[in-house]
């Protein structure tokens, strides 16, 4: 985010475009891959390493 | 071990019908499933506002696996927009299934759910596809997820509307729900393992930002847990997005979202009558009418009972004459309205531009935890140069949109 950098930005901001799988372009059917998507990230971010080995 | 054998059965059971049964055989199945409580009947009944016409789609069962899922509700305090005291509800799912009890430590995600029309399909009452993948990420992803009604839905006694899109007042809702989630998890068998996230998609995506942005720049709120958030497809740019699709000159497929956002800041700034009925919408929409699709009038498409897809038929047929002929967003508006304050040379320093500006979500603060932004490449709602641009530089926004 251009104004989160000049506000001095430094936590990790990703961008995920719902290309993969060729499906859920639009607004509607786009919807469950973000939100599956955001659940897999939440569930790696922030763990103590020794709990995802 | 009994109690151990039952669940198994128990879960087995209820996947394998869930995969094989039809629909009918499956609600029949489920009927003692525990009750998240149900909408006020007098809402539905209410002749002011008529039911909807539109009927849920064959087969759906959603509602029956959100009430399987076991979850407790949430009653908490907070505030609104100008600080003033207010009682919300919502629900926390939790996750039950048999193979993961040894789990005891959970994280807890607090989920922004998206536009709603109709005041029943809300967390309170276990209803809604949102409420669905609540349920659903509890119960796969061993999360416990917190569902806030948000503000005009659900217990919240105000009798004010849902401040669509409305920052300070998501925001507020949004983190007052955690300590108390958190609270029933430390009550109950779970443990919390210390991270908290917010995730919404489209409004609710929108709602999530705003309660991170709340959170970074309100020492109130300096003290509470905050791993990561993942805010996805929201008008987060709010005032260009608004300006785009209030005052865009190309087909809009959701004239509601338009209806809304008025309605709510209407309510939310009544001193300055900008946002009122009578001043920013076409006409058209103002004549009561006795019979045909768009029959009653506006206020009691909005009051609760008609689902977003009906509103939009009607607005349609009001406007065209054809309930699925899709109209410019413009249409839809007071043509001197968007003359004098979306469409003005003096934008975005109209009175109008103010106000939305207040609500963007980008500039004058930045996030300190890990966000994830997300986008489809073809939204005609949100369109994606909206999130996209609040990640990456983008073109400047045209002078008048399209």
């Amino acid at each position: 985010m251009a104004a989160w950098a000049e506000a001095g930005c430094t936590a990790p901001v990703s961008l995920y475009p719902l290309t993969l799988f060729g499906a859920g372009t639009d607004h509607v059917s786009g919807a469950p891959l973000a939100l599956e998507k955001a659940f897999r990230w939440f569930g790696a971010l922030g763990r103590p390493l020794r709990s995802r080995l | 071990m009994k109690r151990i054998a039952k669940a198994v059965r128990s879960n087995a059971r209820a996947l394998m019908l869930s995969v094989l049964l039809p629909g009918r055989l499956w609600a029949g199945f489920q009927e003692s499933a525990p009750a998240g409580g149900e909408p006020p009947a007098a809402e539905a009944d209410s002749a002011e506002c008529p039911a909807p016409a539109l009927a849920p789609a064959p087969g759906w069962q959603g509602d029956r696996f959100t009430r399987w899922v076991a979850s407790r509700e949430l009653l908490y305090p907070s505030q609104d927009h100008r600080g003033e005291p207010r009682q919300y509800s919502g629900r926390l799912y939790l996750p039950t299934p048999w193979w993961r009890r040894e789990q005891r430590s959970v994280p807890l995600v607090v989920y922004v759910h998206g536009t709603e029309a109709e005041l029943d399909q809300i967390p309170q009452f276990n209803r809604g596809v949102e409420s669905m993948v609540g349920a659903m990420a509890a119960y796969f992803h061993n999360f416990a997820v917190a569902m806030p009604d948000l503000p005009g839905y659900g217990k919240d006694p105000s009798g004010h509307p849902h401040p669509y899109c409305h920052a300070k007042s998501l925001a507020f809702s949004v983190l007052d729900i955690i300590k108390p989630a958190l609270g029933l998890l430390a009550a109950g068998k779970l443990k919390w393992d210390g991270r908290v996230f917010l995730v919404g998609y489209s409004a609710g995506g929108y709602g999530a930002m705003a309660a991170v942005k709340e959170r970074h720049t309100n020492p109130r709120y300096a003290d509470l847990p905050l791993t990561g958030a993942a805010c996805m497809a929201g008008p987060f740019q709010f005032s260009e997005s608004v300006r785009a699709f209030l005052a865009g000159a190309s087909p809009y497929h959701r004239p509601d979202i338009q209806l809304f956002l008025l309605k709510a800041y209407d309510d939310l700034y009544p001193d300055t009558g900008l946002f009122s009925p009578a001043r920013a919408l076409n006409p058209k929409l103002l004549e009561p009418r006795t019979d045909g699709v768009d029959q009653g009038e506006l206020q009691q498409w909005l009051c609760g009972t008609c689902s977003g897809s009906l509103i939009c038929q009607k607005v349609r047929f009001r406007l065209t004459g054809s309930p699925d002929a899709l109209t410019p967003a413009r249409m839809v508006m007071n043509p001197d309205w968007l003359e004098s304050q979306l469409l003005s040379e003096a934008w975005p320093e109209t009175e109008v531009g103010r106000i939305l500006r207040e609500n963007d979500l980008v500039g004058g603060w930045a996030p300190r935890v890990p966000m994830l932004l997300a986008t489809s490449p073809t939204d005609e709602i949100v369109p994606p140069a909206t999130p996209t641009r609040s990640w990456r530089p983008g073109p400047k926004p045209a002078a008048r949109p399209p």
